[in-house]
């Protein structure tokens, strides 16, 4: 009993330690600017958007993003890689002063976390292998299929608004998701095909079906910030609108992502 | 620090509990299952001294210095090479109970070696069989010795069956995480979770030593 009442205690302590403010707040872009960096949360396994280079070093479109929004400050960037389910918990406690990592402005997200303008609007694709025979959005509806899905990405909260009846097996990151996918594990999975679909060729034994269109673009991704401060949102808001403007931003685009299916939002 | 609010997680309290119940289901059946695994383990190490001796040492071995995330992966991912397709609960079965079995048979064994050579004699005597022998003197005896490291054991299984999670289990994280990715709340959550877990491992804990004092009360 004595080791329950200790063990209680400490843990009555550990919890006073998290209720009290700590200094787990926003820095603004006064206090990044003196601190010389801006700390930037990107998601390495999600190429195009960030993954490491033939050097080990990251590289993508999240990457080039972050460096010029750090130029623009006139900041080192401090690159912090986190996975999908941990974008806003990182932001939220101030490990971070950006996040990326595909992040989509969503209501939900909205609440809890500031945006952003738009880098560019992305849309869903269902992947499955050939032999499931699923052709169209309304085979999923149904629930007789399996789902594999990321955790933490928007496609999940898509398809419990859209498919409530679908079973989902959420992992945690794309590369798991796909190996599952390709071992049977699911029927298929949706998903922005821009991102997965640099997954598919590590499964070179399955013929992939690729289904776009049976949904309107899902929404804009953005560069998640902490809704406490606000200086910080306006400047990078501000650096984003020089970008678009000089074209920069089209070009860190074109660079990452197909030219040909260039999807960013107006 | 944005202000901390349990709401949402409260109002889900219901989904995570469900979750509660997997989590004892996955650690009780693998602690079972590795058990039963680690009696036949240490019968073949003390009754065999050629190969049949090595591998067992060479099974815990193996087990024991590997972690147990990755023969979980392995049980879930490379058996689908091979043709063989398990759920993902069942892997995480399979995969703790492989893990538990090495550890419990190193406790089962320290706990025979400490069996008086008296109990062998004595059961020699009574003319009881090899069979005989192990089921009503030595297991038993090594049963009631071994208890508390047993029940450590599975309050480890308890808290380490959390990794059940990453291979889509919706145990007690499992549904943690589900539900900090749909709230966005991982701190209060977590906190929440914690806390589950807590009260889950003090009330076996107590269990546990109600159930010592029975055994100590038998002999």
């Amino acid at each position: 009993m004595k080791a329950i009442r200790t063990s209680l205690f400490l843990g009555f302590c550990a919890a006073c330690s998290v209720l009290l403010p700590d200094n787990a707040d926003a820095r603004g872009s006064a206090v990044i600017r003196e601190s010389g960096h801006i700390n930037i949360g990107v998601e390495p396994g999600l190429p195009p958007l960030g993954e490491y280079d033939a050097r080990n070093e990251l590289a993508g479109y999240d990457i080039d993003i972050g460096r010029a929004i750090a130029a623009g400050l006139g900041v080192e960037p401090r690159f912090v890689t986190l996975s999908s389910s941990g974008r806003i918990p990182y932001l939220l406690a101030g490990k971070v002063d950006i996040v990326l990592g595909g992040l989509t402005r969503t209501p939900e997200r909205a609440e809890v976390i500031a945006f952003s303008h738009p880098l560019y609007s992305e849309q869903f694709a269902i992947i499955s292998p050939f032999e499931r025979k699923i052709m169209s959005f309304g085979d999923l509806t149904s629930g007789a299929h399996q789902l594999v899905e990321v955790r933490g990405s928007t496609a999940v909260a898509y398809l419990r608004e859209h498919a409530p009846k679908a079973s989902m097996l959420l992992l945690d990151s794309y590369v798991d998701a796909i190996r599952a996918l390709a071992q049977g594990r699911g029927d298929a999975m949706v998903d922005v095909i821009e991102y997965v679909g640099h997954y598919l060729p590590t499964q070179p034994q399955v013929q992939w079906r690729v289904i776009r269109g049976f949904a309107p673009p899902v929404g804009d991704d953005c560069i998640g910030l902490s809704p406490q401060d606000v200086t910080l949102r306006s400047d990078v808001d501000r650096l984003l609108e020089k970008m678009e403007a000089n074209g920069r931003l089209e070009a860190i685009h074109r660079k990452w992502f197909d030219p040909g299916t260039d999807q960013r939002a107006p | 620090m944005n202000r901390l609010d349990f709401h949402p997680v409260l109002v889900r309290l219901p989904y995570l509990l469900g979750g509660v119940w997997i989590t004892i289901l996955i650690a009780a059946l693998a602690f079972g299952l590795g058990l039963s695994l680690a009696v036949l383990l240490v019968v073949v190490r003390f009754e065999n001294r050629g190969v049949w001796r090595r591998m067992s040492r060479g099974y815990s071995t193996a087990l024991t210095n590997t972690p147990q995330l990755s023969q979980i992966f392995a049980v879930f991912y490379c058996l689908p090479l091979m043709g063989v397709m398990v759920s993902p609960f069942l892997s995480v079965v399979i995969g703790m109970t492989l893990n538990a079995a090495a550890y419990l048979a190193d406790i089962l064994g320290a706990g025979m070696s400490r069996v008086p050579s008296v109990y062998h004699e004595v059961a020699l005597t009574l003319g009881l069989n090899r069979r005989q022998t192990y089921l009503r003197v030595i297991l038993p005896h090594v049963g009631r010795t071994m208890f508390p490291a047993l029940a450590n054991h599975f309050q480890i299984m308890i808290l380490g069956s959390a990794m059940a999670s990453i291979f889509g289990v919706e145990d007690l994280t499992g549904r943690a995480y589900d539900i900090g990715s749909t709230t966005f709340r991982i701190l209060e959550v977590m906190l929440v979770t914690g806390a589950l877990y807590a009260v889950l491992s003090f009330a076996l804990a107590g269990i546990f030593m109600l159930c010592r004092r029975g055994l100590e009360r038998m002999v």
